[in-house]
């Protein structure tokens, strides 16, 4: 890890807590500053306050505000906006991924090596 | 007598008879001026004899009564005395027979001469007119019994010039045998003044062919009153009149469709709109009857039949479909109520056209209407179920889609957090007992929502089997509220159990579970602060058990959903889980011949209850 270099804010939008407990806890001993949000209203809320992060993880089936409504709103506000991940448990992942418009996905369950593959195509090597 | 004789003897008889009298009564007045001249002028006789015979034959007009004066008259000159006893009778007899020849030759050719121009004339245009028609002439001598037709007549009777015998046998024998008789007859009436010579009759002719002949014929009469000629005509009318069979044929075959039809015909007239016809099925589906929906009924009446548009609003008589057919000439399709005269309403599918003539002009209307009541309630039933079974279908998808949700999420968690905690190990970190202590709830969490699955299809199988016990409810109740009011000090769970004991046959963990899972969701889904209040209430046949909350209450739409497979209450979306927590309790107190029900309303609180019967009791002694 080099230290001297910038690290990359993620953005990690999921209401269940052991989820969200594992991929925060994994993406930083990646090296990376992982900001979550436990619905897509908060991860609205955050991404009005704060820079782009460099990259979205969302999962879609959530409370107060999912996924969908996350993705539309994400899109009509940030015109310069970073690349997201989608995270669902659908049957149909890619559909779903094609539906609420993002540039990748994970279909539920995934592994570690999964995440770190999507984060390698949409942002390089750490 | 046989009338077949009478005729030819008629014919026989002589008619100059009276002319006869007459040439004789003059004869004898001019003898009598001449034996009184004689006496005056002795030549006189010789020019006043001939002269005499000539006048006499004029008056007469006959041959006969010219030979028969010419013959007493020369008798007559025998007794004369003059010149010699023969010459004068000679005289007499050829200036006598002289005159009478050349007068009577005179007169026919005279008359010869005037009749030929007009008979041609005549000819022609009767002949002209026969073609047209297609009528043959005929003309009888009746005296003579000589007959004469054209050729038209013998291509009727299938007979040529040669093989016609020119005599009214000619037309006996071409006659139909069964018809043969009753046209004599008719004849005969005609001939004797009864009646009009006018009648039908078959012609079989010789080459087997039957052809049906309207005759009309005139008799002339001579001043006696007896019948010497008759004349008509013969008119062919096989074809007309099978034609006219084959419509009327045509006409019953479509009123027996008609009347037979299922569906209601009227026909009303141009243009009055009086109705002329409606068959049996029009007034069944109207519901009325014939003196009140047909008799007198124009356009004006129409409202006698209580017609409405689909949407149950009247319709005025001048815009009913059959009376814009017959006044404007509009063809209309559309749906319609008829309202019996008991209320009840029929939906009618109706068609409606005009019936014109070849050059446009508007004849009657038609309707024709098919009753789609049944149909329409069949049609909604059929939507109705296809409705329900589609929602099924939705549900089960939205379901499936749920559990599949529901499996992965704790999966997708456990996986995780074993990955994480596999990298720890590896990097040679200890072993977090935290992060094991998440696994472990999130496999409970699987484990939980697969004995659900499980459950449920074992109910929806009928393979879920109860294993009775006698208990006693009122502990069961109990022991499982005491259980939630440690697990959630903080709550307050009210149960009155200082009452007697209840004893049932019951399996005690499917009810347990029925009891803890609707004290579970009164917990969840009411404010904290609020009480949960738990009763059992003892009827003649059965115990209630009732679990009242203070929660936000549910919708009928709600409530209906509530106990469904696969479909969940509106206000806990947020809530994980696969929402079969009530339809599990159904199906366990369903087993136990019981009901489970909720009574409640949006803000007023829920109370969920299921009632057993008290029957089990028995099976306690017996088993």
């Amino acid at each position: 890890m080099n230290i001297h270099k910038p690290q990359k804010t993620l953005l990690v939008i999921e209401d269940e807590a052991d989820i969200l407990f594992s991929l925060k806890t994994y993406l930083e001993s990646e090296g990376y500053h992982v900001v979550t949000a436990g619905n897509g209203k908060e991860g609205l809320t955050f991404l009005n306050m704060n820079p782009m992060p460099a990259l979205v993880l969302l999962d879609m089936k959530m409370p107060v505000m999912n996924g969908w409504e996350f993705s539309n709103e994400y899109r009509k506000q940030f015109p310069l906006r970073a690349p997201l991940v989608v995270m669902t448990a659908a049957a149909d992942a890619e559909a779903r991924a094609r539906e609420a418009q993002a540039n990748g996905w994970l279909g539920k369950p995934f592994s570690l090596e999964e995440i770190n593959n999507q984060l390698q195509k949409f942002l390089g090597t750490q | 007598m046989d009338h077949f004789n009478l005729i030819p003897q008629l014919a026989r008889a002589r008619h100059p008879v009276s002319q006869i009298s007459w040439g004789v009564v003059v004869s004898g007045i001019i003898i009598a001026l001449e034996s009184l001249l004689w006496n005056c002028f002795a030549s006189t006789p010789y020019v006043l004899m001939p002269l005499g015979i000539i006048i006499t034959s004029f008056f007469g007009g006959g041959l006969w009564a010219g030979f028969t004066a010419t013959l007493i008259l020369s008798f007559y000159g025998l007794t004369f005395p003059g010149p010699g006893h023969w010459v004068s009778p000679l005289i007499f007899f050829v200036t006598g027979v002289l005159g009478t020849v050349l007068v009577d030759l005179a007169q026919t050719k005279i008359r010869e001469l005037a009749g030929k121009e007009i008979r041609a004339e005549e000819a022609e245009r009767l002949k002209f007119a026969a073609a047209a028609a297609n009528i043959g002439i005929w003309e009888w001598d009746i005296l003579n019994d000589h007959m004469s037709w054209d050729d038209q007549m013998l291509t009727f009777y299938g007979i040529d010039r040669t093989s016609f015998t020119g005599h009214v046998d000619s037309w006996q024998k071409g006659l139909h045998p069964e018809d043969s008789a009753y046209s004599n007859q008719i004849l005969e009436e005609a001939l004797s003044g009864k009646t009009n010579f006018e009648l039908e009759f078959r012609v079989a002719n010789p080459g087997g062919q039957i052809r049906l002949i309207k005759a009309n014929g005139y008799v002339m009469r001579d001043e006696q009153g007896k019948p010497i000629k008759m004349f008509g005509l013969n008119r062919d009318i096989t074809e007309e009149r099978e034609n006219l069979k084959k419509i009327e044929e045509l006409k019953a075959y479509f009123e027996a469709a008609l009347v037979q039809s299922p569906a209601g015909v009227v026909i009303g007239d141009a243009p009055t709109g009086l109705l002329r016809f409606v068959n049996p099925a029009a007034l069944q589906i109207a519901g009325g009857d014939e003196d009140t929906l047909v008799k007198d009924v124009d356009i004006d009446r129409y409202a006698r039949w209580r017609i409405a548009d689909i949407d149950g609003v009247p319709i005025a008589n001048e815009d009913l479909p059959l009376a814009q057919a017959i006044r404007s000439g509009r063809s209309t399709s559309m749906n319609l109520i008829f309202i019996r005269p008991t209320g009840e309403k029929r939906v009618v599918f109706s068609q409606t056209a005009p019936v014109r003539r070849t050059d446009g002009s508007i004849i009657s209307g038609v309707t024709v209407f098919v009753d789609t009541t049944e149909q329409q309630k069949l049609m909604e039933e059929l939507n109705t179920a296809r409705e329900v079974a589609e929602s099924a279908m939705r549900a089960k998808a939205k379901f499936l889609d749920i559990a599949a949700h529901e499996l992965r999420t704790p999966v997708t968690a456990a996986s995780l957090l074993t990955q994480l905690t596999q990298r720890q190990l590896e990097k040679g970190a200890g072993l977090d007992k935290s992060v094991l202590q998440r696994i472990r709830v999130q496999l409970d969490r699987l484990s939980r929502l697969v004995v659900d699955l499980l459950e449920v299809s074992k109910l929806d199988r009928g393979v879920l089997e109860l294993r009775y016990e006698p208990t006693d409810l009122r502990t069961l109740v109990s022991d499982c509220s005491s259980t939630f009011q440690i697990q959630f000090p903080e709550r307050k769970i009210i149960f009155n159990s200082s009452n007697g004991a209840i004893e049932l046959m019951i399996d005690p963990i499917r009810i347990y579970e029925v009891v803890s899972n609707l004290i579970d969701n009164a917990i969840k889904y009411s404010p904290e602060g609020s009480p949960i209040e738990l009763e059992l209430e003892t009827g003649p046949e059965s115990v209630r058990f009732l679990v009242r909350d203070h929660g936000p209450g549910l919708t009928e739409e709600g409530q209906r959903k509530l106990f469904s497979a696969f479909e969940r209450g509106t206000n806990n979306e947020q809530t994980s889980g696969l929402g079969l927590g009530l339809f599990i309790c159904r199906g366990i107190i369903a087993l136990h011949d019981g009901t489970i029900g909720v009574h409640s309303a949006p803000g007023k609180g829920s109370t969920f209850y299921f009632d057993l019967p008290k029957k089990k009791e028995l099976k306690k002694t017996g088993s």
